[in-house]
């Protein structure tokens, strides 16, 4: 996706916090906050991890060098292959206008050799947040692999699709019920970008984020659910 | 339905045990994999041998709550400790190979072990 074109879409949607969150991978977030500078759009630096149970888990963070730092973290654990285009596709690093700047030849559709557990704790180490990506989903998904939310890693919010659909859906995942949801396209096309979810923060940074998921001090988070 | 001692099992594929085994000697009367612990939740009955390469903690609570004899983690997947340890308290049998699932599953089926 073209950065210009994903800050035209924020702005059609009326979104003013987005994250960047490529998989395993955070080289095009500088080229989304540069088209964003002068907007009223924050972009939040993130990426979307595959860890060793091929479980996908959304890493955010505050500042542009935490997010490099995990992402160095992220290279060192993923396996030494090259990508292959024909199937995965080109893997371009672009600049805010969307012009090639160079091709990433490592494969990223690859999963880290790290535990769920192990990401949550380095993630959180750098000030960042992990949720983890679409669970209602049957494949990458937290509940489809890992049959159920495992305590230990104390995620405040996890991520549904916007296929999802509550009074379909809770019945078959329970646990879901007294969790704190956020529902975001996993947008790959501009088409997917939705506009489900407001947060009310007094500023966009993870700390806020934080007490929105735990419904704290005035923050929350809302979600538009889709009907049937 | 052909059963198999699990204590058979284990000498035959070479297999590691991690936890301790039972007392009594166990008899497998089946056989799953799957890498899904949501579907190995629908797939693995009271008794089987569940086989799959993840090694995090929730595979014990998937044993337990199935009740199976055993789960052989492939491809030389060697759990953390809090894993083994929480199976320790539920009593599940962990056991490891360096195969990987396909030859494991040849081998439990040479000795007799089906799905359902």
């Amino acid at each position: 996706m073209i950065p210009d074109l994903i800050l035209r879409q924020a702005k059609e949607k009326e979104l003013n916090l987005i994250a960047i969150t490529d998989h395993n991978a955070c080289h095009n977030i500088t080229a989304v906050m540069e088209a964003a500078a002068g907007t009223n759009i924050h972009v939040l630096p993130g990426m979307e991890v595959q860890s060793r149970e091929e479980v996908h888990i959304l890493c955010l963070f505050d500042q542009v060098s935490s997010c490099q730092a995990w992402q160095e973290i992220v290279f060192q654990k993923l396996p030494p292959l090259t990508n292959k285009e024909q199937i995965f596709g080109p893997q371009y690093v672009v600049n805010a206008h969307g012009e090639w700047l160079w091709t990433e030849e490592r494969l990223l559709a690859a999963s880290l050799d790290m535990t769920l557990e192990e990401i949550v704790s380095q993630v959180g180490s750098l000030g960042g947040i992990t949720i983890p990506a679409h669970v209602d989903r049957p494949s990458f998904s937290l509940l489809a692999n890992l049959g159920f939310i495992p305590e230990k890693a104390a995620f405040l919010a996890l991520e549904v699709s916007p296929h999802f659909i509550r009074d379909r859906d809770f019945p078959q995942w329970p646990q879901l019920k007294d969790r704190c949801l956020i529902l975001n396209g996993d947008a790959h096309r501009l088409s997917e970008i939705q506009d489900r979810t407001t947060f009310t923060l007094a500023v966009p940074l993870i700390r806020e984020l934080i007490l929105a998921f735990q419904g704290q001090q005035g923050r929350q988070v809302n979600v538009k659910w889709p009907q049937n | 339905m052909n059963t198999v001692p699990l204590k058979t099992i284990i000498e035959k594929l070479k297999l590691e045990a991690i936890t301790p085994l039972p007392e009594a000697n166990r008899i497998v009367k089946g056989g799953y994999a799957s890498d899904l612990l949501s579907c190995a939740m629908k797939g693995a009955k009271p008794d089987y041998l569940w086989v799959t390469l993840q090694s995090h903690v929730n595979v014990v609570a998937v044993a337990s709550l199935a009740n199976l004899a055993g789960v052989i983690m492939t491809e030389g997947c060697r759990p953390a400790q809090e894993t083994i340890e929480q199976a320790e308290k539920e009593k599940v049998v962990l056991l490891l190979t360096p195969l990987d699932t396909f030859s494991v599953v040849g081998q439990l089926t040479i000795l007799g072990i089906r799905g359902e």
